[in-house]
């Protein structure tokens, strides 16, 4: 089994998220001591080369009696072989482990499955012991071993065991922040790895923050190649074996090319350019397969037959990515396959490894100009890349050979949100009309968001989400193009009435333009988060107003211009008065999706100067 | 070893193919169930024309139909030591739908279901069995059609006695038709139970055809009834003597409002109470039917009896028992004991005043009770719920001598009292009939003497005391100890007993930029519980309880005093001190979900008076804190954003404003604000005549009064909902107070540079 990629609804816009973490403050429970051992053996025919794990972590109470859930995950190509528990070193406790399939939000099924109980800490400076014992069949599985646990580790000693008959390489990643030492001794035939460390913190569970590749100690092991008895097992000695066992697969997938290119041929029917094709071709991918994903055992893998995913107008990412290049491929376009890491993983195929990827798209060869097509981003334009796979490293089908190319990163334009309102001052409301457009991912968020809506409640809910819920914010006459052309980008107009906005004081007028306000006060609380902020997408938003002046009125005061600019962002809001007018516009673009800590404090003053922008009222005077 | 390893081996062989044997026959039914499904002669699943008013909508259920088969057999089987009758039941549901999907989120929700599709329960005779079937298929606009195979499920457990399991859709595309069913067998052994059935007349789609036809083997009996206009059931019988019951409506438009409804008194749906009918010995004391009876229920002493019934076993074990009453005695012991610790003479109280001595002991010793050996949970012993405590309530003040009852009634806004068919239909709630005095333990929060808001308003009631003859010879005897007398009303509190008060104080910030706040809240009646939850800590909680009642040492204390208690002292603190981190944390929290502005910088939280008592039963809290976003600067003055002080008001939306059915609340409530803002120096205020608005009608009020001197700005808002249900015809009414409290939020106030 293999974690590929979840495909989630965009969990909420810039503005909405909250930059907040969960403290992992509560240290009532520590692991005391946590030895794990990782010994290489020889297997049977069928898993020639196995790993057994035998994890021992004793768990103290600090400081008052508790339970801590313990839970150790399996699938098809790991096996729990015995799990032993102590509670003050007994092992009376009555403590049964319940075996269950592990679901996870996402994945309409996998192999995965959990062993979970609770664990009793009968009072402070108590003790309970749990021991798992467990089989890894086949080193391809065995991949990185995280050095962090749910409760911080007060000593930790991880040991592999490897016989001479085994070749590999470990990659450490992390150490430097942890003091984590590395001994290598030779006992007989065997080399023994041991990575011993002191008071590791717990695993950090704070919201948009890196893939724990990112910042957590860890190694990654990576298997070359096996002598157990005669023959000689290759794993991935470089990406090529990679590349090879990859296309092993693929080669027994078993597509069916002719109702392919049926299909294919009846949706391009009429259109003359390979780009209008594609196109046609990636769309009808994107609005007719639904993205639902199967883990189970080679199926991890192993993509589902073309012909399959067509008949069953549902699959996962593989799948979706099969169907795509092999649709292109029936019309002689030269498509292919790419497996590929989601920006959470931090490896590329330098080192080869089953954990480096966890996605599949596909690519358009344009006369040798890949063009990315990720299917699974379901309303993406085409040549529009999504954040996750931007500038990651991805590895191309090229017949028996294979090619390692970058997706390109794009600009924030890419996702370019523009809100423009023409109004006028009435009493004390503001009349006018309103253009919004979306491009990119943000284009993407809304039209995910509006198409989980029932279609006859959706123009309620998008007024709803225009006016932010607010009841004086009328909206009428509403027009929405290209809901379903995900090549253009989505505009809407409307009229409002925008009531009670204009604030009338004896004779004068206050006016607060920016309803939208985006990024105001979106601090990050330093006390809590330690790690880095990751934004959703790079965004450019852009709010713009015009307002005609009453004949009879003049400016009497404008907020001051705000410019910030910093290496990763941009905040620009500008107010003028020329003509008769005043012409508000207002621009954050987010480069760089990432707030790292070293810049946090930073951040929060240029927040804290946008918040103070927006905290102001234009004034506006009789003329004399 | 060798032998052994034998032994596994055929096991393991005799494992596999039993497996594949049950696979095998759960094949075959499941195609046989499907042929025989598929085949159903029915007009209705054969319409493809939808209405045009329906054209729109994200799903159109074009059939729904329900066939329950039930039949009965009494076959020989073993058990124990000799032979004996076995009842067995099977029970059939079929459940099949023609649904037209119109749009993404149709197809979303149509494309992955889950089931049991297997269960085995182990009774005390004998194993009970369910198993369930599904066919798919789905219809493409061309009119073909093509159906789900075995090979789409999945299986997300599997063992021998469950197996859940899950199928993804394939090709379901918005414009197609799905036409499924889900069939459930039940084999059931000497179950004499009843089985409530319902059948529901209403959606959140539009229903062309919804139809209900059950076929019940002569021994079973059905009791049933139809509810806020549903149809009658037709009831045959055929030639075997079974029974035949169908029900069938068409053309049902979506029942959409979900704002403020009681569904068990506002949507068309039917009642059915099916059994195996049983006339045999002791079926009176088993409350079994006639096999073969079919009655509608006309009125509600049956269930009333029930009731009755379940509260004399109740009595008898619970109360009449001299070892059950012993623990009773024991509360008004150590409440005595305790009353004479602060100087009271329990036996001089009123009645009244003992049960909430009573009721203050009980809570104490029994629920808030500090338990070593559960920690954490004993500190969140307020996350606990508790039914009403109803039956221990009244044998408490029984005990004490005290002339309690229990009444029995309706929900508010559950089944009405005069249409319960089953005795859970009906609440009981101890009670003192001398002073129609409430007594009901939801949770450590309550207080005595506060009715439930659950049965505010309710008529139409019961009141139950129990006989205590000396000897209880029968069994009629102990089920006939309950007596059943006209109950009294239950008062309906006012909106202002349930209490939201905000006293604020607020000045500018240094800066200018923000809004200092000292902050008093005062919560009341049903208004208290969730935050009384949120921001108590057991540890102030219980040490308050036990000064009241007159222990002189505190927990830690007495932890400290005692010989075997005290090394758990150490741990007690830490967890208290755990907990007390936590708490400015849930201050914070709270203060951003009312007032939904920046809350920073937090201080000074405290509990005020926690509320847990009748003589003080207001929840009071305080804090201070800077609030963010309702400071404007326009040129040399400021703007205050004044009307968003009240957070974020219940708005209601464009598609709930229109509304013809009666309007279902928790209860009569209102919140109310005194907010007074100190005008910096060199300022002056203006605008605050504006600040000033009245609606009032017979639903509700929402006015505010503004008023100001050189210093300070004092603005007195009030909302108040005078009733906690309304007639749809006074919905109008209500958004007339609604709205204005929304227009409100608009609301500013000019601070000008003099």
């Amino acid at each position: 089994m293999k974690r590929w990629l979840i495909l989630i609804t965009l969990a909420g816009f810039v503005e909405m998220a909250t930059a907040q973490a969960d403290p992992q403050d509560d240290k009532n429970v520590v692991v005391s001591k946590c030895t794990r051992e990782f010994r290489f053996v020889k297997g049977n025919a069928e898993h020639p080369v196995q790993i057994r794990e035998e994890s021992r972590r004793v768990y103290t109470c600090k400081s008052y009696r508790t339970e801590v859930q313990v839970a150790e995950f399996y699938n098809d190509n790991e096996t729990i072989d015995d799990v032993n528990i102590y509670v003050n070193d007994s092992k009376k406790h009555g403590i049964a482990p319940r075996y269950e399939y592990h679901s996870v939000d996402g994945i309409f099924y996998s192999d995965a499955r959990v062993c979970f109980f609770r664990l009793p800490l009968l009072k402070i400076g108590s003790s309970s012991e749990v021991v798992f014992k467990k089989t890894i069949l086949d080193p391809r599985y065995f991949t990185n071993t995280f050095f962090m646990d749910d409760q911080e580790t007060e000593n930790l000693e991880i040991r592999l065991i490897v016989p001479s008959w085994v070749q590999l390489e470990i990659k450490e990643y992390h150490f430097k922040k942890y003091n984590i030492r590395k001994n290598v001794s030779q006992s007989g035939d065997e080399t023994v790895y041991t990575y011993s460390a002191s008071n590791i913190p717990s695993f950090s569970r704070e919201q948009d923050a890196p893939g724990l590749t990112h910042y957590a100690p860890h190694i990654l092991v990576l298997t070359k190649s096996a002598q157990p008895k005669d023959e000689m097992h290759t794993y991935f000695k470089t990406v090529k074996e990679q590349y090879g066992w990859y296309k092993s697969l693929v080669q027994q997938i078993g597509d069916d090319e002719k109702i392919i290119k049926e299909k294919t041929q009846e949706i391009t029917t009429g259109l003359a350019t390979d780009e209008e094709k594609v196109k046609k071709i990636f769309q009808w991918v994107q609005d007719n397969i639904r993205y639902i994903a199967f883990e189970n055992g080679i199926a991890g893998f192993k993509p589902e037959k073309s012909q399959e995913v067509l008949r069953k107008k549902y699959g996962d990412c593989k799948g979706m990515a099969n169907l795509l290049t092999n649709m292109l491929r029936s019309i002689n376009l030269d498509a292919r396959r790419c497996w590929i890491g989601t920006k959470h993983i931090a490896y590329d195929y330098s080192t080869p490894s089953l954990s480096v990827d966890n996605h599949m798209i596909c690519v358009w060869m344009n006369k040798g100009k890949p063009v990315y097509l990720d299917a699974t981003e379901k309303y993406i334009g085409f040549g529009e890349i999504a954040e996750r796979i931007q500038g990651k490293q991805t590895l191309i089908e090229n017949g028996n050979q294979y090619l390692l190319e970058k997706v390109p990163m794009a600009t924030p334009l890419q996702n370019t949100a523009t809100e423009s309102r023409k109004l006028t001052i009435e009493g004390t409301s503001l009349k006018g009309h309103v253009v919004q457009i979306w491009k990119g991912e943000n284009k993407e968020w809304l039209l995910t968001a509006l198409n989980d809506i029932k279609q006859d409640k959706q123009e309620n809910a998008l007024k709803q989400y225009l006016s932010e819920g607010k009841s004086n914010f009328e909206i009428s006459n509403l027009t929405v193009k290209n809901l379903s052309d995900y090549n253009a980008d989505l505009k809407v107009e409307y009229d409002i009435v925008w009531k009670d906005v204009v604030t009338v004081f004896d004779k004068e007028v206050y006016l607060d333009l920016d309803n939208r306000r985006h990024l105001r006060n979106f601090k990050i609380d330093t006390a809590k988060r330690k790690l880095p902020y990751w934004f959703q997408f790079k965004d450019n938003l852009v709010f713009e107003t015009e307002i005609q002046l009453p004949a009879d009125k003049t400016v009497s005061s404008l907020p001051e211009k705000l410019v910030v600019k910093q290496p990763g962002y941009s905040f620009s809001a500008l107010y003028s008065n020329t003509g008769g007018k005043i012409v508000y516009r207002n621009e954050i673009v987010l480069d760089n999706t990432e707030i790292t800590p070293e810049s946090f404090s930073q951040w929060n003053k240029d927040i804290q100067q946008l918040t103070g922008f927006y905290d102001q009222q234009i004034v506006l005077t009789p003329k004399k | 070893m060798k032998i052994f390893f034998l032994a596994a081996a055929t096991l393991s062989v005799v494992v596999t193919h039993a497996q594949s044997k049950e696979a095998e026959k759960y094949r075959k039914e499941s195609e046989e169930m499907r042929k025989q499904i598929w085949a159903w002669d029915k007009p209705q699943f054969r319409i493809k024309d939808i209405p045009q008013q329906y054209s729109a909508a994200s799903k159109v259920v074009i059939a729904h139909h329900t066939e329950l088969t039930a039949d009965s057999k009494s076959k020989i089987a073993f058990y124990g030591l000799g032979f004996g009758a076995k009842k067995e039941q099977s029970i059939t549901e079929i459940v099949r739908e023609i649904v037209k999907v119109n749009d993404k989120n149709a197809v979303s929700d149509y494309s992955e279901f889950s089931f049991t599709q297997f269960a085995k329960s182990s009774g005390f005779f004998a194993s009970d069995k369910l198993t369930t079937y599904v066919g798919v298929k789905v219809i493409k606009p061309n009119g073909s059609s093509k159906e789900i195979n075995a090979d789409d499920i999945v299986l997300t457990k599997d063992e021998s006695s469950e197996k859940r399991a899950k199928i993804a859709i394939p090709d379901l595309q918005p414009g197609d038709v799905l036409d499924y069913f889900i069939a459930t067998e039940q084999k059931l052994t000497n179950d004499l139970s009843t089985k409530a059935y319902r059948v529901l007349l209403f959606d959140d789609a539009p229903i062309l055809s919804l139809s209900f036809h059950a076929q019940l083997g002569k021994k079973f009996a059905i009791e049933y009834r139809s509810y806020n206009g549903a149809p009658e059931l037709k009831v045959n019988k055929n030639d075997d003597k079974e029974i035949i019951v169908d029900v069938e409506k068409t053309n049902i438009p979506p029942f959409e409002t979900s704002l403020w409804i009681a569904p068990a008194r506002q949507l068309p749906f039917i009642r059915m109470n099916i059994s195996l009918g049983y006339s045999g010995l002791g079926s009176r004391y088993l409350d079994t039917r006639k096999p073969g009876e079919v009655n509608k229920s006309v009125n509600s002493e049956e269930a009333l009896g029930d009731k009755a019934d379940q509260y004399s076993t109740r009595y008898y074990n619970g109360y009449w028992m001299k070892a059950a009453k012993a623990q009773y005695d024991d509360i008004e012991s150590s409440a005595k004991k305790k009353a004479k610790q602060v100087g009271v003479n329990f036996g001089s109280l009123s009645d009244d005043e003992k049960a909430a001595w009573l009721f203050y002991t009980f809570r104490f010793n029994y629920l808030l009770n500090f338990n070593i050996d559960a920690l954490s949970e004993t500190i969140n012993s307020g996350q606990k719920e508790y039914d009403g405590l109803s039956f221990t309530l009244f044998c408490t003040m029984k005990a004490a001598g005290l002339d309690p009852a229990i009444l029995v009634s309706e929900v508010r806004t559950g089944f009405r009292m005069n249409e319960a068919m089953d005795a859970g239909d009906m609440v009981a709630t101890a009670y003192l009939p001398g002073s129609k005095k409430f007594l009901c333990i939801q949770s450590i929060y309550d207080i005595p003497f506060q009715q439930p808001s659950y049965i505010e308003g309710v008529k139409n009631t019961k009141s139950f005391t129990f006989d205590h003859p000396a000897a209880i010879m029968s069994m009629k005897k102990m089920s006939g100890l309950t007596n059943i007398a006209p109950g009294p009303n239950v008062p309906a509190s006012a909106s202002d007993k349930n209490v939201r008060r905000e006293n604020l104080q607020l000045s500018l910030t240094d800066d200018r930029s923000a809004l200092k706040v000292k902050r008093s809240t005062t919560l009341k009646g049903n208004y208290k519980e969730e935050e009384q939850k949120n921001l108590i800590l057991y540890e102030d909680y219980y040490e308050a309880e036990r000064k009241a009642l007159g222990e002189e040492k505190s927990l830690i204390e007495e932890l400290e005093d005692g010989k075997k208690s005290k090394k758990y002292v150490e741990e007690v603190k830490n967890a208290f001190a755990e907990a007390r981190k936590k708490q400015k944390d849930a201050f914070t929290k709270e203060a951003k979900e009312w007032f939904e502005q920046d809350i920073t910088d937090l201080k000074d939280q405290r509990v005020v008076n926690m509320g847990v008592r009748h003589t003080a039963p207001d929840f009071v809290y305080s804090s201070a804190f800077t609030m963010g976003g309702l400071v404007k600067k326009a040129g040399n003055n400021i703007i205050i954003d004044i009307g968003k002080m009240q957070g974020q008001p219940l708005s209601v939306k464009d598609e709930q404003r229109k509304r013809e059915v009666d309007v279902y609340m928790s209860f009569a409530r209102s919140i109310e604000y005194l907010v007074e803002l100190e005008i910096p120096e060199g300022y002056t205020a203006e605008g605050v005549d504006a600040l000033n608005v009245k609606v009032e009608n017979e639903t509700g009020v929402f006015a505010t009064e503004a008023t100001s001197t050189d210093k300070v700005v004092t603005i007195k808002v009030k909302k108040h909902y005078s009733h906690s249900f309304e007639p749809g015809s006074n919905f109008d009414k209500m958004l007339a107070f609604i709205d204005a409290s929304n227009n409100w939020l608009n609301s500013k106030l000019l601070l000008k540079k003099k």
